[in-house]
């Protein structure tokens, strides 16, 4: 069912996935003015509209506003973008997974790395921030390594919706809703309650743990507790090889099914 | 030496996910489990193809050549039956797939050229030869949509095959592939490149509409109708009753 893959198989599917990651981020920048601009450009708008309405509410009770929701919003941002892009890896390069006998995983790892590259540039944003607002930037430091993690869980949700995609054309469309839903039960421009429906909520939600340790890290400078460290570890993990074990079994039917 | 191996081979597809595939549709199927529809593309193919066989595949449009084809070249599963296959097999179809359009000819060629497995280093090798096979010199750094379809079925015809040249492939499954790359020129260049491989290769298995070329270059023809072998043996005897069957179809419908 699923055979072990040779390191120069590894090899060649980064190879492959880095190759499209390029053609997809020349794609998006493609007869634009501002070019890659716009990757800083989308989260800076949200960033401005959200601070106008939470700065006054939020500023006496989280310490350093503008950084704790940049920092949930670029978190979020980047599990989004990755994990919508992921529903239509598959079905949207029909045209080579029918024509020829080629390693799917590229489709969705190319994702990946192409919102690593927009979140980076909003990691320069979050340090320009922090520079402005005098918070000590050795969070940035530990950040990376945290990023390591939450990218293998995001990849982990990417397979997975990848091969939910194949079978399910309107995934999208489900996910549209679902992920909006997500963004507003998850404490991202407002502070995370105590109890109450939300709090039930957000306490399956890995996503507020996510966004709560990369804050920890960077508006805090904390470094990871063992508590913390063991869950981001073991969900990352986890959820990584869930997505890629369904893909897995799955991606030998994916020609046949699109 | 056998390369290709057929015993019983079968496939089917899942009607219900071509017709309706949707959240809603995949929960009411759930609900009404046992109820799916199915074509069968291919039921009980069995067949070999020996080392330095040429074998033609005739048929109408979804006979069930292309599943053949794609299960042989690894990209279908078999759904019954079983598919031995001795050697590097390459599927070729359509040229001009995976082309992106808003990329320059140079990106497209990096693109289809890696997803085919060559290398950075395959492909730094066989850049200038792609080109000038192409004859396409002048249009290096011009995005493809500016690309007359000539033009593009000439790209996409030498990038494809100097990228599986590398593979050295034993077994050639080619579908609905030959001498319908650019002008008459390019078409007899593509075609004498194209016999190269066919010579090189231990077997191949050749889907075509165009009877000439399977009269002409095939040892043997399978006739495939509704998923089944019909007729197998010497190719002007398979081409012959599938062009009579053919005509006493329109004949009976006349």
């Amino acid at each position: 069912m699923i055979r072990k893959i040779s390191p120069d198989e590894i090899k060649h599917i980064l190879y492959l996935s880095l190759s499209l990651a390029k053609v997809r981020f020349k794609l998006r920048n493609e007869g634009s003015f501002i070019g890659i601009f716009w990757y800083l450009l989308e989260p800076l708008l949200t960033f401005a509209i959200l601070l106008l309405f939470g700065h006054a509410l939020y500023q006496n009770i989280i310490p350093h506003y503008p950084l704790y929701l940049l920092v949930g919003l670029v978190v979020f941002n980047f599990f989004l973008a990755a994990t919508n892009f992921s529903i239509k890896a598959i079905t949207s390069n029909e045209s080579f997974i029918k024509s020829m006998d080629i390693a799917k995983e590229p489709f969705v790892i190319a994702g990946l790395i192409q919102y690593s590259f927009s979140h980076a540039c909003e990691i320069v944003l979050l340090l320009f921030l922090a520079l402005c607002l005098k918070v000590p930037l050795t969070g940035f430091l530990v950040y990376p390594l945290f990023f390591l993690f939450f990218s293998l869980f995001v990849l982990g949700c990417s397979f997975l919706f990848a091969t939910i995609g194949v079978y399910i054309k309107d995934l999208s469309n489900v996910w549209a809703v679902l992920g909006r839903l997500l963004w507003f039960a998850t404490p991202i421009f407002y502070v995370a309650p105590k109890e109450g429906a939300l709090y039930l909520i957000n306490l399956f939600n890995p996503i507020f743990y996510f966004v709560s340790t990369a804050r920890a890290i960077i508006i805090n400078g904390q470094t990871l507790d063992l508590g913390t460290t063991v869950f981001v570890v073991l969900s990352s993990v986890l959820m990584f090889f869930l997505g890629l074990f369904s893909f897995s079994i799955r991606k030998k039917d994916f020609a046949s099914r699109i | 030496m056998i390369r290709i191996k057929v015993c019983n081979l079968s496939k089917k597809f899942d009607l219900d996910i071509a017709h309706n595939d949707g959240a809603l549709a995949a929960f009411l199927r759930l609900l009404k489990a046992g109820e799916k529809q199915e074509r069968q593309a291919l039921q009980e193919v069995s067949f070999e193809a020996g080392s330095g066989e040429i074998i033609g595949l005739v048929g109408r449009n979804g006979s069930g050549k292309t599943t053949l084809l794609r299960i042989l070249g690894g990209i279908y599963l078999p759904d019954g039956g079983s598919v031995e296959i001795n050697g590097k097999a390459v599927y070729l179809a359509g040229y001009a797939q995976g082309l992106v359009p808003k990329l320059t000819m140079l990106e497209n060629i990096q693109l289809v050229g890696t997803m085919r497995g060559l290398s950075p280093q395959d492909l730094r090798r066989k850049l200038d030869e792609i080109i000038a096979f192409s004859g396409l010199e002048e249009y290096t750094h011009i995005k493809v949509y500016q690309f007359s379809s000539g033009m593009i079925n000439r790209l996409a015809f030498s990038t494809t095959i100097h990228s599986i040249e590398k593979h050295n492939p034993d077994i050639l499954l080619i579908d609905e592939a030959l001498g319908s790359s650019g002008d008459i020129d390019f078409q007899e260049k593509a075609m004498q490149k194209l016999n190269e491989f066919v010579r090189k290769s231990s077997a191949v298995i050749l889907a075509s509409h165009r009877l000439g070329i399977i009269r002409k270059y095939c040892n043997r023809a399978l006739w495939i109708e509704k998923g089944q072998i019909q007729k197998s043996g010497n190719p002007d005897d398979v081409v012959n009753d599938y062009v009579f069957s053919k005509k006493e179809q329109t004949t009976s419908i006349k």
